[in-house]
């Protein structure tokens, strides 16, 4: 079999003396759409910077395609939580979906057809192609959650990394994101998710990490995501309804 | 007609006649100052940096002193050093205080403020007490005297500000995204950290070839207010460092003509005045939220 796409190992990372991951080990496989789930403060976005390089770990090790980190990182594409950045920048929808090729295009290249068609195509594909010249401050925040997604699809890659791309979102977005990641996955890519709803985890993921500070379980969500395991990760503090019989949790 | 405004408006006719080659270094020298601050002002402001400009501005004065102590008399090349290196120093540590989580950045940011600066004027109250010092005219660093600049300090300054101006356009990418969304900078493998030493050197050196001009308290006035003038008139970073640079060129320029004809003013609050009053312009009536602009729109949607 391939290398695993993520490999972490034995992470450790704090803030100050505070402690946000301890001991951290898990392996994803290709192919598959992917939720990291547990509380608030469980370090799920500590995870998932640690993972995309802009959180430095303590100690372990993470390996992406079998290569050490930094190398692996060419094919992986991040989108960060909307609150990360300031929607009264001075920028249109279309020109954040342009930093996606950036990279491939170098300090002073020229962006070149392809890259336009890139830009065109990842517009199209979150529907927002008519938002274009839209200032980013006059959208929705479902309409920046899929400028932010599309600027990922324009990047390209192997593996994306998504924090909590449904918080704050509206229905329709919501399951407009889920196609798309989808489509991501069934295209051999491998989808990392920051996921915060219990009720859809079963609907949406194959795999689950379920996350506080430490992690309480990883694998297909059929396995991992059982009431035991999820009581757990949430310390006893979620009331489950339901086994319904065939293996889903009602939460 | 009063003799003072005759005196005036002579004055003002020499100025645009270009009598005395002074007056075109200085009108050079201001609106150097113009260009440089309000290209890398911009990045500050839309960082969330306005007061780091402020400063590095004050944490120059000391460098300033420092190498006329040393040198014994004015040398330009200097005292431009010795402002590089407490200018850079300054920003530095609010850059690593800010970095850490012991101290806030604003706190940061008055602390090396204060500091530098009451070091700086320690030093220039020692050097006017001195025989040497007295006709020194250091005090001039304080408000700015762009008429005081020749025509080989005039050079060096462009060259530069030119440099300046090549290194931010040949990093414009990976600067406008760590400025809009450093997270995802960092994705790339952008060394963020590195390029924002580099932005504090960028920062660093604007001021230091600013303040003969414009004067280290009033420089960050230069780097704060023509981008934030250029936020009402484009909705796209390129739009608003154009309109950044354009706006401080020409507050450069009409403060240069108003310290030459009213003998007296300093350059830099003349410059500051000049762009204070574009800004006025362009929170009334800029197409990207200026107050009228959106009243006016407001009212015809009812």
């Amino acid at each position: 079999m391939s290398d695993p796409v993520v490999e972490v190992q034995q992470l450790n990372l704090s803030y100050d003396d505070t402690p946000a991951l301890s001991d951290v080990s898990f392996s994803l496989p290709a192919a598959s759409l992917v939720g990291i789930v547990g509380p608030n403060g469980a370090g799920k976005s500590t995870l998932v910077k640690a993972i995309v390089g802009s959180k430095k770990p303590d100690s372990g090790t993470i390996r992406l395609f079998g290569k050490a980190a930094n190398k692996g990182r060419s094919e992986l594409t991040y989108v960060p939580q909307r609150g990360a950045v300031d929607w009264d920048f001075p920028i249109t929808a279309e020109q954040v979906v342009w930093q996606g090729r950036y990279q491939s295009a170098g300090l002073l290249g020229r962006f070149k057809k392809e890259d336009r068609q890139a830009v065109a195509d990842a517009l199209e594909a979150v529907s927002i192609s008519d938002l274009a010249n839209r200032q980013i401050g006059a959208l929705s925040g479902g309409q920046r959650q899929r400028v932010f997604l599309a600027r990922a699809l324009a990047q390209g890659g192997q593996l994306f990394v998504l924090d909590e791309p449904f918080a704050g979102v509206d229905a329709a977005t919501e399951s407009a994101i889920v196609d798309v990641l989808r489509s991501l996955r069934d295209q051999g890519k491998t989808v990392l998710v920051v996921h915060h709803d219990l009720s859809t985890v079963g609907e949406y993921f194959d795999h689950v990490v379920l996350l506080n500070r430490r992690l309480v379980a990883c694998g297909p969500t059929a396995e991992a995501f059982t009431a035991d395991q999820v009581q757990e990760t949430y310390g006893g503090r979620v009331a489950i309804f339901a086994d319904d019989g065939d293996g889903k949790l009602v939460v | 007609m009063s003799t003072s405004t005759a005196i005036h408006i002579e004055r003002a006719q020499e100025f645009f006649l270009f009598q005395y080659d002074f007056v075109l270094y200085a009108l050079g020298a201001s609106v150097l100052v113009g260009i440089v601050c309000g290209l890398v002002g911009t990045f500050l402001v839309l960082r969330g940096f306005s007061l780091l400009g402020d400063a590095t501005g004050h944490a120059t004065l000391p460098g300033v002193a420092g190498a006329f102590l040393l040198t014994g008399f004015q040398h330009p090349a200097a005292l431009l050093t010795g402002a590089l290196v407490s200018g850079g120093l300054g920003a530095l540590t609010v850059g690593a205080f800010s970095r850490g989580s012991r101290v806030r950045s604003d706190a940061a940011i008055g602390i090396v403020l204060s500091v530098f600066f009451g070091i700086g004027i320690v030093m220039l109250a020692y050097i006017q007490d001195s025989p040497t010092g007295r006709h020194a005219g250091l005090e001039q660093f304080l408000f700015g005297n762009a008429e005081a600049i020749t025509a080989g300090q005039l050079g060096v300054l462009a060259l530069i500000g030119l440099a300046l101006c090549v290194a931010v356009a040949v990093f414009y990418r990976p600067l406008a995204l760590m400025t809009f969304d450093e997270g995802y900078a960092k994705s790339l493998g952008i060394d963020t950290a590195k390029l924002e030493i580099g932005l504090l050197f960028a920062l660093s050196v604007a001021v230091v070839i600013s303040i003969q001009a414009v004067g280290v308290i009033l420089v960050a006035a230069m780097l704060i207010i023509p981008p934030s003038a250029g936020r009402f008139l484009s909705g796209r970073l390129g739009g608003v460092v154009a309109w950044a640079m354009v706006i401080g060129a020409v507050s450069g320029a009409i403060g240069a003509f108003i310290s030459y004809v009213f003998a007296g003013v300093a350059t830099g609050p003349a410059m500051v005045l000049a762009a204070t009053f574009f800004f006025g312009l362009a929170l009334l009536f800029g197409p990207h939220q200026g107050v009228l602009t959106a009243w006016v729109r407001s009212r015809r949607r009812r």
